[in-house]
């Protein structure tokens, strides 16, 4: 019998060391008010804190503390305090519709946000909608327009809002013979779709394209291919590891030289980061948001000083988008008067400048980003910047997040 | 032709690498009758393990030796205290125990190292390619491979040409059986334990310049690893080999055509071993 | 098993307490509650126990759709048991069965009715065909041979779902916007605005289901499973048809995957890829092995543990999944034979020793 209890006091230990060592920035959990007083107005957060966007979600969870902590300090919303009940939904889609339920019923939340993955995007919008809950979607999807609830918002940048200028700046600066590799899921079939609309009006040819599964590690087998087609640019759709993947395995094969640039689709600070200097140097990238890009929008440079003051590192993408998504809530519900979600709801479109200029839209929830195009600097670039850990990339292009970046209502 | 050749070269490359891994959790299964879960989250260990000493010492030919004797230690302590007290139990307990501890081990990574990849360099002395007429191949895989065909090879001749070998070879068939001829099973039991965790350890440091460090990648490499080896035939060294340099070529053959296919295709392989010829290529059974 | 117990204290046979007779039995000794008889409580009625937890928790629980989560995943845990427990066959396919059933009761509510008795039966019909096919092919192997190709079946049926039936799946998108169905007279089971009756609803089909496997496990073919499972030679010899049996139990057990994953799809309103790839089937497996792989509480147990400790742990660190894992790994070397097969083992101990303890004289003379 002493074996066992033994054990279980071991484990009951190292229980409690994790959940010590863990520190604010890694765990979930609510958040304190202070400052305003009165009934709190409960935000719920469902983000994956395991599996791969694990960074992404701190990200979005640190950028909710502060932009709450921010508010809060100057007297909360409408007299009362914001509150943040953060849930982890294991980057599992029916996990995010359980927590999301779980927040309605069991916390009664005002308004959910999340999460890092568009299937769980979808999912809890699923349950939103039935609940009638005001719903803000951080992370990419191009999906969800078609089916969101009438309270259902999207925050983060959608591709056909960026397609526009990337793609026609990509084909001015870069070249017109393309070789594109999109990662075979949502994501990817939409650039496809507007690939294959657009691709002929801007003058650019596809020599080849790759659907390449999600989560592949292994691209060398389509580098003798691309190789073989010589084409001027190589577009990578697919994200994150993949891209970097994607990125070492062609540097090793020597796909990329004078005569065949790379493009990525999109990437991000961490993605960056990972990656290292060697490997995005002079290459070229879509980010929805870059810390760097202060004097292009002073917001921006607000923005990453205060994220960086209290965590030490500057913030990414998907950071924006959720301090983006506090501020916008608090704005609406002054403006409406109430919490009441429809009057909320039609509070919310408008321009917005906290981290970057922003436009969100009445008819679809739809929001335009700023979108920006960034070579990679090399190591001593990054050091001359002033900055050598994380002057990763310098702003080469930029578009401000405007009304006429989406396409018409209802495409 | 020329695009098959290089999807030939390619996917042989690549099948080294994988025949190094399913090497390891071949022995592994040969020796404990354990089907060990958690041999991908030592993979990403042994990885990581690569990177702390590309990162603190420079030197990437340091990392091939210091990984696998980093894993080596782990797994002498893993094994005394985690596994042998299960072997001798009927059931699946060493099942969930790999279970556990391949939870243990990933998040442990997640917290130790952080949740975003690291990069690992290819070392500058191979970087570039070797222009072969119809493809320039990657001098790093060129090289990787290489040591991977040196490391099967020698692992081949001791378990073929040794004492050693012969051992294990028979600790594997009946252990029973050699306790009572006066072997130290549980010493050999640890031995060959060890020397899977090492080829596992050689082949993360090998694939990470090409393939990164994240704390994800044992999971997404085991189910693979586990098609190798039922393919080749469960514990059968020969048989990863052969099923690990199959499943290269496959897999780097079908994303020429049908790359959505890439991942169904080995499964639908391993099915069909499994219904056919369930030892496999060069199972004993 | 049937118990003829030697009263120690007298010689006096004693019949086990049931019916009638056996109240009336009771009565006239009054009740004893020692050990024996509370193996013999747990032993005889884990559908009872199951049902007298779940509804004190519907009631009075801090989170009901954690325990709804835990209703319908245990029910696929003690469906794996069937197979794996009682059989001895370890399938690590067994999401295959739910997302199949999930998917399709998915579809019939999106597309056909919102009533949900169609749903099952329809659900239920292809996850039985599906059943039968699979299980003839991979019970064409034993042993982890067998593992090997549940596990291969349900990756490819995962990737099928992923972008060959993508129309009726949604791939990565997933199932959306699944409705609360109807139950007929008026009423209807909506998780989102009424999870109490939800709750109840879930939990009454989860009964009958239980109840419905526990006949199974008791009856003739239950008990020629688990001959099989002891050795398949002796079965073999005492003229009971292995293969069948196997394959009987495997659809069995599958058709009651599909009653969870049919669940699945009204309480998520939702279906996802994750609903049938083999990460599901993972956490089957430790449920039932953490839970007490040869008793038939022990997986719903195992869920119910697992569960808890995921959505607990996960609210207070976000290195929830390190503290599973060495929670499993201690549970594993403290608990053998689950934590439900060992409770019930301290029990028999305990009944051993007090069965010692009554017969101290107990001197063995060997002429």
């Amino acid at each position: 019998m002493r074996k066992p209890l033994l054990l279980l006091a071991v484990w009951l230990a190292s229980l409690a060391v994790v959940a010590c060592a863990g520190e604010e920035a890694t765990t979930p959990g609510t958040g304190t008010p202070t400052g305003a007083s009165g009934q709190p107005i409960k935000i719920g957060l469902v983000l994956p804190f395991v599996g791969v966007y694990a960074s992404l979600a701190e990200s979005q969870a640190n950028a909710a503390r502060l932009a709450v902590d921010e508010i809060n300090a100057a007297g909360g919303v409408l007299g009362r305090p914001l509150q943040l009940i953060i849930r982890d939904d294991k980057l599992q889609t029916d996990e995010a519709a359980r927590q999301a339920q779980s927040l309605i019923q069991q916390e009664r939340v005002d308004m959910i946000a999340g999460t890092i993955h568009a299937g769980g995007n979808l999912a809890i919008n699923s349950v939103t909608k039935a609940a009638g809950v005001l719903y803000f979607a951080t992370s990419a999807t191009d999906t969800l327009r078609k089916e969101r609830g009438e309270y259902t918002f999207h925050t983060a940048w959608a591709q056909s809002a960026a397609a526009p200028f990337v793609l026609d700046w990509v084909s001015k600066n870069l070249g017109r013979r393309w070789w594109v590799i999109y990662p075979d899921y949502a994501y990817g079939h939409e650039w496809k779709a507007i690939l294959d609309r657009t691709a002929s009006r801007l003058g650019v040819t596809i020599v080849g394209e790759t659907m390449a599964p999600l989560g592949t590690t292994d691209f060398s087998s389509y580098i003798p291919s691309i190789a073989r087609a010589n084409p001027e640019v190589v577009y990578v759709f697919s994200a994150g590891g993949d891209m970097v993947n994607f990125f070492k395995q062609a540097t090793a094969f020597g796909l990329f030289d004078a005569d065949t640039k790379v493009m990525a689709g999109i990437t991000d600070l961490t993605i960056d980061k990972s990656a290292g200097y060697d490997l995005i140097a002079n290459t070229h990238a879509l980010l929805p948001f870059y810390w760097g890009a202060s004097s292009q929008y002073p917001s921006t440079g607000r923005f990453a000083q205060a994220y960086r003051a209290r965590y030490g590192v500057p913030p990414d993408g998907y950071a924006a988008i959720m301090y983006d998504t506090i501020k916008v809530y608090a704005e609406a519900v002054k403006k409406a008067g109430t919490t009441d979600p429809s009057r909320v709801a039609a509070a919310v479109p408008g321009s917005y400048d906290f981290t970057e200029p922003i436009f969100i839209r009445q008819c679809d929830g739809e929001i335009a980003r700023t979108m920006i195009v960034g070579r990679g600097n090399t190591a001593d670039q990054a050091r001359q910047a002033g900055d050598p850990e994380w002057a990763l990339r310098q702003v080469v292009a930029s578009a401000a997040g405007a009304e006429s970046m989406l396409p018409p209502c209802g495409q | 032709m020329e695009e098959v050749a290089s999807q030939v070269l390619v996917g042989l490359a690549n099948g080294v690498m994988l025949a190094l891994l399913a090497a390891g959790l071949s022995l592994i299964f040969g020796q404990m009758n354990v089907v060990n879960f958690a041999h991908g989250a030592i993979y990403a260990l042994g990885a990581y393990l690569g990177f702390l000493m590309v990162d603190r010492l420079g030197v990437f030919w340091l990392a091939l030796v210091g990984a696998p004797i980093g894993l080596i230690l782990v797994g002498i302590v893993t094994e005394r205290w985690l596994l042998r007290p299960l072997l001798d139990r009927t059931g699946l307990e060493p099942l969930l125990m790999t279970f556990g501890l391949s939870y243990v081990i990933t998040e442990s990574i997640r917290v130790g190292f952080g949740k975003i990849g690291k990069p690992v360099d290819i070392p500058g002395e191979l970087s570039g390619t070797i222009p072969l007429g119809f493809m320039d191949f990657s001098k790093y895989l060129a090289v990787a491979a290489a040591i991977g065909v040196v490391l099967l090879v020698l692992t081949w001749l001791v378990l073929e040409r040794t004492d050693l070998g012969r051992i294990i070879r028979a600790v594997a068939q009946d252990s029973a059986m050699s306790m009572a001829l006066g072997i130290d099973v549980i010493h050999v039991r640890r031995i060959v334990f060890c020397l899977g965790l090492a080829l596992a350890a050689l082949a993360a440091v090998l694939s990470a310049p090409l393939r990164g460090v994240h704390p994800d990648m044992g999971l997404e490499i085991l189910v693979t690893v586990f098609v190798v080896v039922v393919v080749g035939g469960l514990g059968s060294f020969g048989g990863s080999v052969a099923g690990g340099l199959l499943i290269g070529l496959v897999t780097s053959l079908v994303s020429m055509e049908w790359p959505q296919w890439k991942d169904v295709a080995i499964f639908i392989l391993m099915s069909l071993v499994l219904l056919a010829r369930p030892r496999g290529l060069l199972g004993r059974e | 098993m049937e118990e003829v117990q030697k009263d120690p204290a007298t010689t006096e046979q004693r019949a086990p307490a049931r019916g009638v007779a056996g109240a009336a039995r009771v009565a006239e000794r009054g009740l004893r509650l020692g050990p024996a008889e509370l193996w013999a409580l747990l032993d005889r009625n884990p559908v009872a126990i199951i049902t007298l937890c779940m509804v004190i928790v519907g009631l009075v629980g801090p989170d009901l759709n954690l325990a709804t989560h835990v209703l319908i995943l245990g029910l696929l845990a003690t469906s794996l048991n069937i197979i794996f427990g009682y059989g001895g066959l370890l399938s690590f396919g067994h999401s295959t069965f739910y997302g199949i059933a999930a998917y399709t009761a998915g579809n019939v509510l999106v597309r056909l009715t919102d009533n949900f008795w169609v749903a099952l039966v329809l659900a239920l019909a292809v996850t039985v065909a599906m059943a039968t096919v699979l299980g003839w092919l991979c019970l064409r192997r034993r042993g982890v041979y067998f593992s090997m190709l549940t596990l291969a079946f349900n990756q490819i049926l995962f990737y099928a779902a992923y972008s060959l039936a993508k129309d009726w799946t949604g791939g990565t998108d997933g199932l959306r916007g699944v409705p609360s169905p109807t139950l007929g007279f008026g009423f209807e089971a909506n998780s989102i605005r009424d999870p109490g009756t939800f709750y109840f609803f879930v939990l009454a089909v989860t009964v009958v289901s239980l109840w419905a496997m526990h006949r199974v496990v008791l009856s003739p073919m239950g008990k020629a499973l688990q001959a099989v499972r002891e050795s398949e030679t002796r079965a073999l010899a005492t003229g009971i048809d292995s293969t069948r049996v196997h394959w009987i139990a495997f659809v069995l057990a599958g058709a009651f995957a599909g009653v969870a994953g049919v669940l699945h799809s009204t309480f998520f309103h939702f279906v996802g890829l994750d609903a049938i790839n083999w990460p599901l089937s993972g956490v089957a497996v430790i449920s039932v092995l953490l839970g007490g792989r040869g008793t038939f509480v022990g997986p719903f147990l195992g869920t119910g543990i697992f569960l808890a400790f995921q959505e607990y742990l996960s609210r207070i660190t976000s290195a929830w999944l390190l503290v599973l894992g060495v929670l499993v790994v201690l549970c594993v070397l403290g608990f053998p034979e689950g934590i439900w097969g060992n409770i019930k083992g301290w029990l028999m101990r305990a009944v051993g020793r007090r069965w010692q303890a009554a017969r101290p004289e107990r001197v063995v003379e060997y002429g």
